[in-house]
């Protein structure tokens, strides 16, 4: 067999390999490319529940907490634009004061007492919100909220035992 | 012959290679697939659980127990109300229980996905009676 006989073969064997490289290169990539895409997915959705479930927990916690004391109000501070749902706690004959509040884009909770004014700046930050505004309508607690993205949603709460000052 | 032993050598390591790449790509996007429904099933979980906390609240206070369900787009059926919403399904069922000084008003709201009960919430409320001297 002369050498010009073997040459065509090889050739295609060589491209076939090249080829064989060239599935696997792409293939890997496909997968790389769609595991960071899904895994990027899970994480938005992984956030976005998270910031749902902590207002929706921590706003129902805070009420249900201090239900019986009946002394939960709507504040507005219009000097400051801030529209806070404050509930009133009774520690050794002294008043503490939570307010639950949205300032730039983060839900707030500020826990000071009586003796200290109000500011917006004590709060410590909760989870992202870029709306909180409550209502209280006789027994019913409506609180329009929107996550980071600006999705709206509204919590519902009825005071159980005590009642709620406007 | 011996330039195309390692040819072909060359080429069966590339089979080989593939052919566990395919397996272990089948896994992953197993794995994918899974962790893309949990993701899925998680979202329903969380929006299911803020309307039916919402709904609960607001039929705990609610004198007439269908305005609300109605304003929540259920619709009475043989067991009690039912309603289709995003990705899931609510049901509530109440029964009505006569006591001694009221009556007992039992509901639960149950959410159903993908033919699964997600989770239930009790509402019970006691409407008290009359007062007979």
């Amino acid at each position: 067999m002369s050498k010009r006989d073997v040459t065509p073969p090889r050739m295609i064997q060589n491209v076939f390999v090249l080829l064989l490289l060239a599935v696997f290169a792409g293939l890997s990539t496909l997968l790389v490319t769609m595991g960071a895409q899904i895994y990027r997915d899970t994480v938005e959705t992984f956030d976005n529940h998270s910031t749902a479930r902590v207002l929706n927990s921590v706003v129902r916690s805070s009420v249900w907490t201090e239900d019986g004391n009946g002394e939960i109000y709507v504040e507005n501070f219009d000097e400051l634009g801030i529209t806070s749902l404050t509930v009133v706690n009774d520690y050794d004959g002294e008043r503490y004061f939570k307010r639950l509040y949205c300032k730039d884009g983060w839900l707030y909770e500020s826990f000071i007492s009586e003796e200290r004014e109000f500011d917006g700046d004590t709060g410590e930050s909760m989870c992202e919100a870029t709306k909180f505004e409550p209502s209280i309508d006789g027994q019913m607690i409506r609180i329009d909220v929107a996550d980071a993205e600006g999705n709206p949603d509204t919590i519902c709460i009825a005071l159980r035992t005590g009642g709620a000052d406007k | 012959m011996k330039d195309s032993h390692r040819a072909n050598t060359l080429l069966l390591e590339l089979l080989i290679v593939l052919l566990f790449f395919m397996l272990a790509a089948t896994t992953i996007i197993e794995l994918f697939a899974t962790a893309r429904q949990k993701s899925h099933t998680a979202t329903i979980r969380t929006n299911a659980i803020v309307v039916a906390q919402n709904m609960a609240d607001e039929l705990y206070l609610s004198e007439d127990p269908v305005t609300v369900l109605n304003a929540y787009e259920l619709t009475a059926n043989e067991t009690g109300w039912a309603g289709e919403r995003d990705g899931y399904q609510i049901n509530v069922t109440s029964e009505d229980i006569a006591k001694a000084g009221g009556t007992l008003r039992k509901m639960e709201i149950s959410v159903v996905a993908d033919e699964k009960v997600l989770f239930t919430l009790p509402c019970d409320k006691y409407i008290a009676g009359e007062a007979t001297p």
